[in-house]
């Protein structure tokens, strides 16, 4: 019964100073959009998407997809290409929310509207946004957001290092006049670290209660 | 003369008004490879378990009431080819990748797969999509522990089939590996996954009397 205790108390403390509790999945913010990008130095890159969650797989905060769409942006400029990288320093990322009745519905024809609503979330790359490409149609890309504004800020346990990855393709079919690339991908929880304590430490969590 | 030369364009406009438009079905979810990958040896087999968040809506999916999942199972290595600059790429023979619709939303990951739940969990329920591989493609860089994948697939089981114009899809995705998502790689699977897949949908067509197919050439 001892050993009992002390295991559920154990596992009490693990899970008070280690936010990161995950559920069946993992939350994460999925989205799916387009990107208009070249290889040209200098060049800019524009990636408009809308979070794909739609309920089935949690996100880092709560949303509401029931009367709410949420579009994604990423911009950057192209920096340098080394081997199969192309890298972009200080990429930008904003997720914004639009009201389904009465707002403007995610139109790749029509930039301003993955741009209005609500911005909830906006941050920078910490260093490059990368854009790998495997073959002339087929890619990924990867880098992490530290985020710094938004009206949802204040909801992010740790706003920095948020991973950011999925992969591109040109061999779908569907690519609105204008983009290049189909973008497929998610931004996941940023990693806590785990505080480590003693067994006293653990014990005195409790002793107030 | 005229006539028949009329109706040839008419009936040409209406056979190409019936042509098929794409239709998304985006999913993620975790993959494993016996003997683990990187490397990637001859023989090994990668497995792929996940969960759609997004569909067209053609196919009448509620996700308040069910689920639908994905496996993609017996991709058979053929072995990683070293490409340079730290990337390997590996084609895979053989394949399946099956989408099940289940109103339980039971779907597991578990760890250290094949394991109690995984890839049970996510072909329960009724096959809504089913097909084989034609060819299967990853490229992964181990400098950055991420990489991508694409396959041609020919469908042709499921309750979804009845809604495709043709048989023939594509999925493409990226692949993180464990430090590349920060650790967001449950125990046991090697990538965490994030793709696509395009299928083909009839398009409508649109009917016209005689008069309004003339009027197409009066200028």
């Amino acid at each position: 019964m001892r050993l009992k205790v002390l295991a559920s108390a154990l596992a009490l403390g693990a899970l008070a100073v280690s936010p990161v509790a995950y559920a069946a999945d993992p939350p994460n913010f999925d989205f799916y959009g387009f990107a208009i990008v070249s290889d040209v130095l200098n060049s800019p890159l524009t990636v408009r998407s809308v979070l794909t969650n739609n309920g089935v797989v949690p996100t880092p905060i709560v949303l509401d997809f029931t009367t709410k769409q949420y579009t994604l942006v990423m911009t950057g400029t192209l920096s340098s290409i080394v081997g199969i990288a192309r890298n972009y320093p200080a990429a930008t990322c904003a997720i914004y929310e639009d009201a389904i009745g009465g707002g403007t519905a995610a139109d790749y024809a029509n930039p301003a509207t993955f741009t209005d609503g609500t911005l909830i979330l906006n941050g920078a790359f910490d260093g490059n946004l990368v854009r790998n490409r495997f073959s002339a149609t087929l890619g990924n890309f990867i880098g992490k957001v530290d985020f710094s504004g938004g009206t949802r800020l204040a909801d992010l346990v740790s706003p920095q290092d948020w991973p950011c990855g999925g992969g591109w393709s040109r061999s779908v079919s569907g690519i609105p006049a204008g983009y290049q690339e189909n973008w497929d991908g998610k931004i996941d929880l940023s990693p806590v670290a785990v505080e480590e304590k003693t067994w006293n430490g653990v014990k005195q969590l409790y002793r107030s209660r | 003369m005229k006539h028949a030369y009329l109706l040839t364009v008419a009936m040409a406009l209406l056979a190409t008004a019936a042509i098929a438009q794409p239709a998304i079905i985006d999913y993620q979810g975790y993959a494993w490879e016996t003997g683990g990958l990187p490397p990637s040896n001859a023989g090994d087999v990668l497995s792929v378990v996940g969960v759609v968040d997004n569909i067209d809506v053609r196919f009448g999916v509620n996700f308040g009431v069910e689920e639908v999942t994905v496996y993609a199972s017996n991709l058979v290595s053929t072995g990683g080819v070293n490409v340079g600059g730290g990337v390997i790429q590996v084609a895979y023979t053989g394949g399946s990748l099956d989408l099940y619709r289940d109103p339980a939303r039971n779907h597991d990951y578990g760890v250290n797969p094949a394991n109690a739940t995984a890839p049970s969990t996510f072909v329960d329920g009724t096959l809504f999509l089913g097909g084989t591989f034609d060819n299967f493609f990853l490229f992964f860089d181990t400098n950055s522990g991420t990489g991508a994948y694409e396959g041609y697939l020919t469908f042709t089981a499921g309750s979804g089939l009845g809604n495709l114009v043709q048989a023939p899809g594509y999925t493409f995705g990226g692949v993180l590996n464990s430090a590349a998502s920060g650790g967001n790689v449950p125990a046991g699977y090697d990538l965490q996954v994030d793709g696509t897949i395009e299928v083909r949908f009839p398009t409508g067509v649109e009917h016209k009397s005689w008069g309004a197919v003339k009027s197409l050439y009066k200028r």
